[in-house]
């Protein structure tokens, strides 16, 4: 008998969570937004736009309007923080411990986020955002073999045991 | 065992498989459903009905099935209500019928159906009123319901998927593949869903050509294409509803639980080509095992290689009958006749009909135009149909038969298209209702829509792909409209039920999973209910896992007849999602077992799990009530734990609290609109007791806010209040205060906490902490703190108490809390729990969400003196009301017994000595106190009455305690705070 059938789970591709151990971390919020202009020319001043380095490590990510989370804070981002306050446009909080970054990477990384969330159209035209995904308070960025998530540090296990649980569903050839 | 012929059908494989039903074995071949196995083993009554009992077979092959539903596995761990035509027979199944007790064939409970009358609608409603429901509920209970509850549920995990699509067609007959065709060769990305495990619909059994070749080939070769254009295929899925902008669709491969998915699906345009429903028709004793519908019938023997019946007699009112008739012959089944209720004049005259009837006539096949089945004689099946005259007066006619197939015409599937502001509209050509005013971007099709000739459903899906692929922005070509030719349009003639005297409509069925019945029809009208919803609520017309799908439309014809309305007056009941019945772990998705809900952990959450601490849920956090090594209960850790805080010190997690930094120039005059009294005359290094308001002018919440810098504050809140704080800040900050300087972070986990109580604390702390804290730890005075560094991370330490003795706060980054937390523990510094902290803020008369309810004035609580300074504070207006200074409002009041011995718990009502029944007041709190070895209490007591020493008793109906108590002060202990202020 000839099937006809395309079930999911056809392509089993496989994906890895990682924990990464959780530094420094600054957020920056403006007093007013829309209509403040950091008038810094590398700012990400676009919603969902992430301002990377040289090796596309992460350095300021706009994940909410208005708001930026500057992970692992270095000597010049300080500096642009600093000037960006110091105008009187907003201010500098330090959330270390906050988030616990963590990634997933790997060809079945979409995949496993799609447990939770439309990644494709969460994403669609932005780099990062913050959302709620397997129930916790997560910023959401892609990177060019997953995705980096930082998650409040309090749902971080649920998070991890939620996303683990996916893993091995979808590896096991569902 | 039982050995049935090997068969061939389109779903059918070779290997073969065993399973019981009822205790007994049966053989199947692969592919089988359970229908379809037994069905091929001469397996007739297959259920129960759930009211009356009556004995039922399968009456379609779809999940529409009413009748025969199993019960799989054993007990505990049994899955009822599988419909059996949808369950894929595996090794080993163990079935069971339904709703029948002893046996299947002999059912005590079917005396009910002697007493088919009185077990009408309503009667539930009317009877078992005297002397008492109670009387009744038990046996009502055992009665009632659809199948057996588990007695235990251990399913495996669930799929989730979520994503997008341009296009997402639900349903893949010709309709949804013809426009799924289009939108992919359009360029759009497509999704197609199908229920069932093979796609086709229809063309699995009717005899097609497409585009000049066999149906089959077309599907097979359309198929091809859509995934050679990536589309999406999800066989073994069905649409079952929309939500939130999600279409949700559900997959349980085989009918059984095992690898279900949940897909949820953002579709730019949503085609439903769900096809159509066949209908049954209504007629004496239309329930017995052996009449089917039409199109079952033929799909069990195109797909399964099963002939129903061995003598058939066709009932119904349309022209496709007679080519249905026609295939059922070729696959080996004897048609005695075909009962057409349409008149002579009303049957096609084309020459391909005429010549259909023709020969079947001459191949002995009887052809009754203007007649009905009356009724069907046999009990535990069908031994011959009684056929009379439509309008005329011969004497009905019995025809010997074991099977009776019946097709009044086919229902449009428009469930989905009643989601989300759908409308539908009666289409008189149909004789149905079909999808229209659908919102923008969802158009039904094909069969769905109405159409039923395969040239019409073709071009119509085309067209539906087509506009669909422009609308999401695919502008390519969709291609040529396929041309197919299959089956005559039916030119159907409306016909609902055939004529019975009053006293037999009670066997005249038309929802057969709810045993509903054109009797009952009439008592609803009789009894007042005239809209078609209130009508299905009171008979239960269309509820059950079929939703009506069978006998829904059916109902409204036959309730359009008896009110003398048109159908299209009478209208159809509204579909509610799951339009397919899904299994509730699917719906669960993650959230099972540990994970039901989410939980907050502390970064001492590791530590307190390895040392006893006993940990449960407390909003989303998880917290230790006690540490299981202080005491063998929870009542005598906690008692010890607080004895040791007030004799030596002790060490909690306040990580939980929550933690907002409010900063900015106008951050300082944000707070002092929030809060009752002034942020703004907070000095630098300085924290204050504060509270909010509602707008309506009870106490919100309340914590300390410390003052980091001029323009820098940081807000704790309660740990259930956390996240709610945060919104009500920021609801404030984006609404009257959206043009002010001022940012708002939530900070709670950016900050652990230890609480370090006691009289050893300080000293201990200068231990811990060494001598770069040493001068901070001397000198600062009750509430204030001090910043600083401690082993390279941040450290603030901040004198404060809500336990009533000398406390600090250590709020750290969570990376130095293990260290800190173990270094207080070496110290000598035990662990205390959320049980002993109640004790010591009991004693100290602090407050908690008990006390701060939600109904409670900062006048009730006692808060004169903050709100008598006046700051002009969100919810300050609303306290001058006269309601609000009544006598009968609360007062806040602490209790004792008066024996001094007595327990009285939380949750008590406080009655005075005017009256024992009404209450004026209630215990918000009440625990141990080890330090005055009795029971002490706060509780909300009317203002009239809440002087000290009033005489109250407590009484507890629940637990059947009443305890006198007299009222004291609310602060039990060191009621001038010398300890904390050491």
């Amino acid at each position: 008998m000839p099937s006809q059938d395309m079930l999911m789970g056809d392509e089993k591709p496989g994906c890895q969570i990682d924990r990464l151990p959780a530094g420094c971390a600054l957020e920056f919020a403006f007093f007013a937004w829309p209509g403040a202009d950091p008038g810094v020319s590398d700012w990400p001043s676009t919603p969902g736009a992430i301002l990377r380095d040289p090796a596309h490590r992460s350095l300021m990510l706009h994940f909410a309007p208005g708001r930026w989370l500057v992970p692992e804070p270095s000597v010049e981002s300080r500096e642009l923080l600093n000037k960006v306050a110091l105008a009187g446009l907003g201010m500098i909080v330090e959330v270390t411990g906050k988030y616990d970054p963590l990634t997933i990477t790997g060809p079945g990384a979409t995949r496993l986020l799609a447990c939770g969330i439309d990644v494709e159209a969460i994403l669609q035209g932005r780099e990062c955002a913050a959302l709620t995904l397997f129930d916790a308070p997560v910023i959401l960025t892609r990177m060019p073999e997953g995705y980096s998530i930082w998650v409040q540090s309090s749902y971080s296990a649920d998070f991890v045991r939620t996303a683990e649980g996916f893993r091995v569903l979808l590896e096991s050839g569902f | 065992m039982n050995d049935a012929k090997p068969r061939t059908g389109t779903r059918l494989g070779h290997g073969a498989l065993s399973f019981t039903f009822d205790g007994r074995h049966y053989t199947a071949q692969t592919g089988d459903s359970a229908a379809s196995a037994l069905l091929a083993h001469g397996v007739r009554l297959m259920g129960r009905s759930v009211k009356y009992r009556r004995p039922r077979g399968p009456l379609c092959a779809g999940p529409e099935e009413p009748n025969a539903l199993f019960s799989v596995g054993t007990a505990p761990e049994v899955t009822p209500n599988v419909a059996a035509s949808q369950l894929l027979v595996r090794h080993g199944l163990v079935l069971r019928s339904q709703n029948r007790w002893p046996t299947l064939k002999f059912d005590l409970a079917s005396v009910l159906q002697a007493g088919g009358g009185f077990l009408g609608a309503g009667f539930y409603y009317k009877t078992f009123i005297w002397p008492s429901w109670r009387r009744y509920e038990g046996i009502i209970r055992r009665l009632a319901g659809l199948g057996e509850a588990p007695g235990r549920c251990e399913l495996p995990p669930v799929a989730i998927e979520h994503f997008s699509c341009d296009v997402l067609v639900a349903g893949a007959g010709a309709a949804g593949l013809a426009a799924a065709l289009a939108a992919a060769r359009a360029g759009a990305r497509v999704v197609l869903c199908e229920r069932e495990p093979r796609c086709g619909g229809e063309l699995e059994f009717e005899t097609a050509q497409i585009d000049g070749r066999p149906a089959l080939e077309w599907i097979a070769s359309t198929l091809a294409e859509l995934r050679s254009r990536n589309a999406r295929i999800l066989t073994h899925t069905a649409l079952v509803a929309e939500s939130s902008g999600e279409l949700i669709a559900h997959a349980e491969p085989g009918g059984l639980p095992g690898s279900n998915a949940m897909y949820y699906i953002r579709a730019h345009e949503f085609i439903i080509a769900m096809g159509a429903i066949e209908r049954p028709i209504a007629f004496c004793d239309n329930d017995r095992p052996g009449v089917m519908m039409l199109g079952a019938a033929e799909r069990y023997l195109a797909q399964y290689g099963v002939q129903v019946g061995a003598q058939l007699v066709l009932f119904a009112n349309h022209e496709r009958v007679y080519v249905a008739a026609r295939r059922l012959m070729t696959g080996g089944m004897k048609v005695r006749a075909i009962i057409d209720t349409r008149r002579v004049h009303e049957l096609s005259t084309d020459e391909a009909s005429s010549q259909m009837r023709e020969s079947l006539r001459q191949d002995g096949v009887e052809c009754l135009a203007g007649h009905a089945v009356t009724a069907v004689l046999g009990r535990l099946g069908v031994e011959a149909a009684r056929v009379e005259l439509l309008g005329g007066s011969a004497p009905p006619r019995q025809i010997p038969c074991d099977t009776i197939l019946m097709s009044s015409g086919w229902t449009p599937a428009v469930q989905a298209g009643l989601q989300q502001g759908g409308l539908v509209q009666y289409c008189a050509a149909t004789g149905a209702f079909v999808a229209e005013g659908q919102p923008p971007g969802r158009t039904a099709t094909g069969a769905a829509q109405g159409r039923l000739e395969m040239g019409a459903v073709l071009r119509d899906g085309h067209a539906a792909g087509a506009h669909a692929a422009r609308a999401a922005g695919a502008l390519g070509s969709s291609g040529a409209v396929p041309h197919g030719s299959g089956d005559a349009a039916p030119a159907t003639v409306a016909f609902a039920r055939a004529p019975a005297p009053s006293a037999a409509e009670k066997r005249q069925f038309i929802d057969l999973q709810n045993d509903v019945t054109v009797a009952d029809l009439r008592t609803a009208l009789a009894e007042g209910f005239r809209d078609i919803e209130h009508i299905k609520r009171y008979t239960t017309l269309g509820v059950g896992t079929d939703q009506g799908r069978t006998g829904g439309l059916l109902g409204a014809q036959i309730l359009a007849e008896l009110k003398g309305e048109s159908l299209a007056a009478v209208g159809t009941s509204r579909s509610r999602p799951p339009y397919h019945p899904v299994t509730m772990r699917s719906i669960a998705g993650f959230h099972v077992g540990a994970a039901v809900k989410v939980a907050r952990r502390t970064p001492l959450h590791d530590w307190h799990s390895a040392h006893e601490g006993m940990l449960e849920p407390m909003g989303l956090w998880i917290r230790p009530r006690y540490y299981a090594i202080h005491g063998v209960s929870a009542a005598s850790a906690a008692i010890e734990e607080a004895r040791r805080v007030r004799s030596l010190g002790g060490i909690a997690d306040g990580s939980t609290l929550g933690k907002i930094e409010i900063a900015g120039p106008d951050a300082a005059a944000f707070l002092d609109y929030l809060y009752l009294t002034k942020a703004s005359t907070i000095k630098i290094g300085r924290s204050k007791y504060m509270v909010n308001l509602r707008e309506d002018g009870m106490v919100l919440d309340d914590g300390l806010v410390l003052r980091v810098a001029p323009d820098r504050f940081l807000a704790t809140t309660s740990s259930s209040h956390g996240t709610h704080m945060l919104s009500h800040f920021e609801h404030y900050q984006s609404t009257r205060w959206s043009k002010r300087a001022l940012t708002i972070t939530d900070l709670t986990e950016a900050w652990a906490v230890i609480a370090v109580a006691g009289p050893l604390s300080r000293a201990s702390l200068h231990r811990v902490l060494g001598e770069p804290w040493s001068a901070a730890l001397d000198r600062l005075k009750h509430m204030e703190f001090a910043d600083g560094h401690f082993d390279g991370h941040d450290l603030r330490l901040l004198r404060a108490s809500f336990s009533g003795e000398l406390a600090y706060e250590l709020h750290c980054r969570p990376a130095i809390a293990l260290m800190l937390w173990e270094a207080l523990h070496a110290e000598g510094l035990a662990p205390y729990g959320i049980d002993a902290l109640d004790i010591l803020r009991v004693e100290k008369g602090y407050l908690v969400s008990s006390e701060i309810n939600g109904q409670t004035t900062p006048l009730d609580l006692g808060m004169e003196a903050m709100v008598g300074l006046g700051n002009p504070c969100l919810g300050r207006e609303l306290l001058d009301r006269a309601a609000f200074l009544e006598a009968t409002r609360p007062r806040l009041v602490g209790l004792r017994a008066l024996d001094g011995q007595a327990q009285f718990l939380a949750g008590a009502q406080l009655t005075g000595a005017e009256s024992a029944t009404r209450p004026c007041g209630h215990v918000t709190s009440s625990v141990f106190s080890p330090t005055f070895g009795e029971w002490l209490g706060l509780a909300l007591v009317a203002r009239n009455l809440a002087v000290e020493g009033t005489m109250l008793t407590a009484r507890d109906p629940l637990r059947s305690s009443h305890t006198a108590v007299r009222i004291v002060s609310p602060v039990h202990f060191d009621a001038t705070g010398a300890r904390m202020m050491a």
